[in-house]
């Protein structure tokens, strides 16, 4: 809702209120039995899934006794958010260069979550049921209070410049409960349980303010430049080093409009760009500058608690400077076009968990530990490749170089101790989720296959000498898993009112460990599991086989007794990369004019298929996935038959 | 109105932070945790704290399972079924598979150490608890410095090898365990300190002196808790470990002569594993809420039999991962027997039993999961009322019979030891023996391996005597001289720490 109170202020709000539910499944990732992502691929497949009266089959033996379609059939779980996000910005001219901005935004939502574990499923079993609650409250409120001014001298120069303030915060609070004993599977709400099993919550919240000013100039639209500086407070630092300043400058020169580019034929857009700036970087735990004791550790029906966290009064900005240059370009009348980056982004004071020797009674403290370098190149070509009578092909690829290496860490350091994965010119590699802890680097013993005379699996030890059973010092750098090639390649074909789009992505690059393979990898020898037929093909048979899969054992777990598992080191480190076709569509658009003596616009009926194909050796469900890929969900392949119809 | 209120207090604040000072804007105080700077200056706080370094014994790191499970594993005292394919490694003493767990609920060093520095904080802030009276001073210290020795202890006896049966000794690396008794609060002393192994004198030495303060300062506030008679209970142990046979037979007689906990015999010894608290408890550790199970996969009654409860065979249990093996089988007289129709209901097994009232702490298990129905082991049995839930005996009475007639045996007084051992048997209804010179000594640890077994203490009492594990399901022979009979030390530890050195073969 937008109201001009007169022709100096206008005031607009706006206000969404939304409610979103769905079913969640028993679980999207870890080794749970009965999760069809983990269990479904490792359940000997003999097992019928009803028996032939139709009722759930009860009696699939082994460590994977779960039916997986009962128990997911039985239990239920939902997922719930309701959202209000609601904006207040009034705008008032001072004079007609001259104008205050103030917003004020709120954004609340409860997450409501509900499972039942049935006390028919065998997780059930035990406890008679179990019913789980939780609610969790987020509230953020942020206000942002800015003046613009801007100014044109002699009709080509043109500048611009604003100052402003901001205020952020951001709170949860849950409330998480369980109880279990239930009468009868009917009764699945958690007021019917006999006992409660757990009761819980947490509160956490942070604050940021900031100042923020920036000056633009451009000269005839020819040379453009931007100044910019934040000067940013966490409330997540250390008492002595919340603020941070991050300023920036950009420069840009747009060739194209030069004189002597003017008038060509060839050359239709030219721009180049020179950026420097820093940004600051506060993902950390909302406490983690605090010295805590947190409440745990109840003993014998009394409270407990215990020190959780380490003060780090020094804790502060991480900061991330980046230097880029690039062109903008384009050619023949913009038939031709697409950009070149390069850029060299430094992160000093990186914010990581530092691991504290466990006889210090601490796993770590959030601290300012290094400096990483990610440094690469961009480039992107987009380019009508065929136009003619009536046939059109447009393509566009982008293709991302990055390397990702720690340039120094504290004390002169060559790793972090207690946690080598973090070393001097090594990657640092992806954190599973945003917001975790970065990785490290693969620091492990380099498998080196099977020993052709007798099937046992085999290492290099530090001197490159094969060996059994690998030690601690033997462990080398092994990449880390994150991509260092990676893009995409857009192809749009249309003809008349026909048009097919074909989007690839690909990643190349990245070394991952994948947690259900790793089981599959096991053959069956540690427990009755199914097995990948390409994995039992390859296994050590006879002397002289040269294989990287190790001869089948049926006792000690499938294990050596004098050697490491086979899934030890680097044996179970898999390359990701893949080629994917990550969406096509074949459409067609109605003529218009023929369309609309019916009242429309607009008709179009497409076929969508998404991830349909894969290019990879990768043997796991999936390359591209984040965290251990134990029970995981891949990506789903999608097909959308749809009709658009406009009015 | 509430976002009204805001609006306006933002403005303000824009105003205040322009004026210069936005730092009580930014200070957000969390509510689930306090200050470490004086959180432990006030009684109920240390109570509070006290009770954290109790808990941490619940972990399956350490009685939760490992100290019972995973070291009984790597003993000669059971076979794993594979049901959930737990404890293999462990009891075919891969390299490895020892105490060697990589994350909190399975690693014994960071969990023990946690604990070891939450009970040192609490030592150095005894001075500044306002309003403690010297009662509660004198059981604070000397609780924390019972758990502080108990910790120390189960480390030691896992890490190290034990003094009266010690590797190559003087062999640098071959070490103690690092000994800290000053607690760690500050950033500064988390990121400086680097303990190196201490000897494994110093390390008993210290282990002597806590339980000597305990004693003195404590009486009995319950078996859960450390009291005089626990930390001499203890202590007989330790004394029996360090081969320091004249102390373990005066802490043993202290321990008997106390009112805490008793020894029973006949079928009052199988009722005591049935009962919440087994009587025979001198401090056991407590499991007192459904939470604080440690649940299907890793509870000790999970870890031992399929069973949920032994009032119903068939309700489906646990995995039932690890259980008696021939020789134990042989000690009680079991096999399997039908004892109604039809035989596809698991109540109508049961084993066969020979005069051992421990024979009763036996019986099938259920093949609900699918796996094959077997002999397993009962003594826990939910036995707190819930699901997975037993309060776990760390010391039980009946062990200082058997301390003191092993430390008499070796003091030279045979005939002390033979009168003990015979009345020992009495109490599970055998026969006496008549026996001396080795096959004493032999009888004694064949009658402590008969009692605890499922209790974890026979791989420390083949490790106290250099002797090799010799198992024949599965086949495995570890000599006392092999690697695999230390851990290795958390390898993140070593790496962190340079002054650490790792065990010999890792």
């Amino acid at each position: 809702m937008t109201h001009q109170a007169n022709s100096k202020l206008s005031l607009e709000t706006n206000i969404n209120l939304s409610t979103f539910q769905q079913n969640v499944p028993f679980a999207v990732s870890g080794s749970f039995l009965g999760s069809p992502a983990f269990s479904s691929s490792a359940i000997l497949p003999h097992n019928a899934i009803y028996n032939e009266d139709g009722t759930f089959n009860t009696a699939i033996g082994g460590v994977l006794g779960q039916n997986v379609v009962l128990v997911n059939e039985y239990n239920s779980g939902l997922q719930r958010t309701n959202t209000v996000v609601g904006n207040m910005i009034g705008t008032y001219k001072i004079l007609p260069n001259l104008s205050f901005r103030s917003l004020f935004g709120i954004d609340y939502r409860l997450l409501q979550g509900d499972r039942y574990t049935d006390p028919r499923t065998p997780d059930g079993a035990g406890v008679r049921g179990r019913s789980s609650q939780q609610q969790d409250w987020r509230t953020r409120f942020i206000t942002t209070q800015t003046l613009n001014w801007n100014k044109t001298y002699n009709g080509v120069h043109n500048l611009s410049a604003l100052v402003g303030f901001e205020f952020l915060s951001e709170t949860r609070e849950g409330i998480n409960g369980a109880g279990i004993g239930f009468p009868t599977f009917q009764f699945r709400t958690i007021q019917s349980a006999a006992t409660p099993e757990s009761l819980s919550g947490f509160w956490t919240g942070y604050r940021r303010v900031g100042f923020f000013g920036s000056v633009n100039y451009d000269y005839k639209k020819k040379y453009l430049a931007t100044v910019t500086a934040r000067y940013d407070g966490s409330s997540r630092f250390g008492e002595d080093n919340r603020y941070g300043l991050f300023p920036s400058i950009r420069v840009g020169w747009s060739m194209v409009e030069e004189e002597f580019l003017k008038s060509s034929s060839v050359v239709s857009e030219l721009k180049l760009r020179a950026s420097y700036g820093l940004t600051g970087n506060d993902q950390i735990g909302n406490f983690a500058a605090r010295g805590l004791y947190t409440g745990a550790g109840n003993y014998s029906g009394n409270a407990g608690i215990r020190p959780s966290s380490l003060a780090n009064l020094n804790l502060g900005w991480e900061t991330n400077t980046t230097l880029n240059f690039g062109v903008d370009y384009g050619f023949f009348g913009n038939r031709l076009t697409g950009s070149v980056d390069i850029f060299d982004r430094r992160t000093k004071d990186l914010l990581l968990d530092q691991p504290i020797l466990w006889t210090n009674g601490f796993s770590d403290i959030a601290n300012n530990v290094g400096e990483l370098q990610n440094k690469g190149i961009e480039v992107e070509v987009s380019g009508v490749i065929l136009d003619r009578g009536g046939f059109r092909w447009n393509s566009t690829f982008n293709f991302t170089y990055i390397k990702n290496q720690v340039i120094s860490l504290y004390d002169d350091l060559e790793f972090l101790p207690a946690n080598p994965g973090i070393a001097v010119g090594q990657p640092v590699g992806n954190p599973a989720f945003a917001g975790d802890q970065a990785p490290g680097a693969w620091f492990t013993q380099e498998y080196a296959g099977v020993n052709p005379s007798n099937g046992r699996p085999m290492w290099y030890d530090i001197n490159r000498n094969i060996t059994y059973l690998p030690l601690a010092a033997d462990r080398i750098y092994y990449g880390s898993n994150l991509a260092t090639h990676y893009g995409g390649f857009n192809n749009t074909l249309s003809y008349k009112g026909f048009e097919l789009t074909a989007f690839f992505t690909y990643e190349y690059g990245a070394i991952v460990t994948d947690g259900q393979y790793n089981f599959l990898r096991e053959n069956g020898t540690r427990l009755t599991l199914n097995a990948l037929r390409e994995v039992n093909d390859r296994s050590w048979r006879e002397p002289g086989q040269i294989t990287d899969i190790p001869r089948n054992l049926t006792t000690n777990a499938g294990n050596e007794t004098r050697g490491a598992s086979r899934n030890t080191g680097t044996a179970s480190l898999l390359k990701a990369d893949f080629i994917r076709l990550s969406q096509v569509t074949v459409g067609y658009n109605f003529n218009p004019t023929l369309i609309s003596k019916i009242g429309l616009s607009r008709a179009r009926v497409y076929v969508q298929g998404l991830n349909l194909w894969t290019y990879t050796d990768y043997p796991g469900y999936d390359p591209e996935f984040t965290g251990a890929a134990t029970g995981l969900i891949p990506l789903t392949k999608n097909y959308t038959v749809g009709v658009q119809i406009g009015f | 109105m509430k976002f009204i209120n805001k609006a306006v207090l933002s403005i303000v604040l824009a105003g205040s932070c322009l004026l210069g000072s936005c730092d009580s804007a930014l200070q957000v105080d969390p509510r689930q945790s306090i200050d470490a700077n004086g959180a432990l200056n006030t009684p109920d706080a240390v109570d509070a704290a006290l009770n954290s370094v109790y808990s941490r014994l619940r972990s399956a790191a350490n009685y939760g399972r490992n100290l019972f499970a995973l070291s009984d594993a790597l003993a000669d005292v059971g076979q794993t079924t594979s049901n959930s394919g737990r404890l293999i490694g462990e009891n075919n003493n891969q390299p490895n598979a020892h105490f060697n767990g990589t994350i909190q609920n399975t690693n014994i060093w960071l969990n023990s150490y946690f604990a070891i520095n939450e009970a040192n904080l609490i030592l150095d802030a005894l001075g500044t608890v306002q309003g403690a009276s010297a009662a509660q001073l004198a059981r604070w210290e000397g609780e924390s410095k019972f758990l502080r020795a108990l910790y120390y202890f189960d480390l030691i006896k896992i890490y190290s090898y034990i003094p009266t049966a010690i590797y190559q000794p003087g062999v640098t690396d071959e070490g103690g365990i690092p000994l800290v008794t000053e607690g760690v609060i500050t950033s500064q002393a988390a990121f400086n300190r680097q303990t190196p192994r201490a000897t494994i004198n110093a390390v008993y030495d210290q282990i002597y002196s806590d339980l000597e303060d305990a004693k003195r300062l404590l009486t009995s506030r319950g078996v859960q808790y450390g009291s005089s008679a626990a930390a001499s209970a203890l202590l007989s142990r330790v004394a029996l470990y360090r081969g320091d046979w004249a102390k373990a037979v005066s802490e043993s007689t202290l321990a008997l002569d106390s009112s805490v906990g008793v020894v029973l015999e006949g079928d009052a010894y199988v009722s005591g594993w049935r009962a919440p608290v087994n009587p025979e408890s001198m401090f056991e550790v407590r499991f007192a809420l459904a939470e604080e199970a440690i649940g299907v996969n890793e509870s000790l009654q999970s870890s031992f039999t399929a069973l949920l409860n032994l009032s119903n065979k068939n309700a489906q249990g646990g995995w039932g991962d690890f259980i008696p093996n021939a020789t134990v089988r042989d000690f009680f007289g079991l096999s399997q027997i039908q004892i109604g129709e039809p035989a596809s209901d698991n109540n109508n097994w049961d084993v066969t039993r020979n005069d051992d009232v421990r024979a009763g702490l036996y019986t099938t298990g259920n093949n609900v999961r699918g796996a094959g129905r077997q002999i397993e082991c009962t003594k826990f049995m939910s036995k707190s009322g819930f699901a997975y839930g037993d309060n776990v005996p760390v010391i039980r009475k009946s062990e200082m019979h058997l301390n003191r007639a092993e430390a008499n045996y070796q003091l030279g007084n045979a005939g002390a030891a033979l009168a003990e051992l015979n009345a020992f048997k009495g109490l599970r209804g055998l026969e006496e023996v008549d026996l001396a010179g080795e096959a004493l000594l032999e009888e004694i640890l064949l009658e402590r391996f008969k009692e605890f077994a499922f209790e974890g203490q026979r791989f420390f009492d083949l490790k106290r005597y250099g002797r090799p594990i010799v198992k024949t399901t599965p086949s495995v022979r570890v000599e006392f001289d092999d690697f695999r009979i230390l851990p290795p030390l958390p390898q993140r530890e070593v790496d962190g720490n340079t002054n650490l050195n790792q065990n010999r073969g890792y």
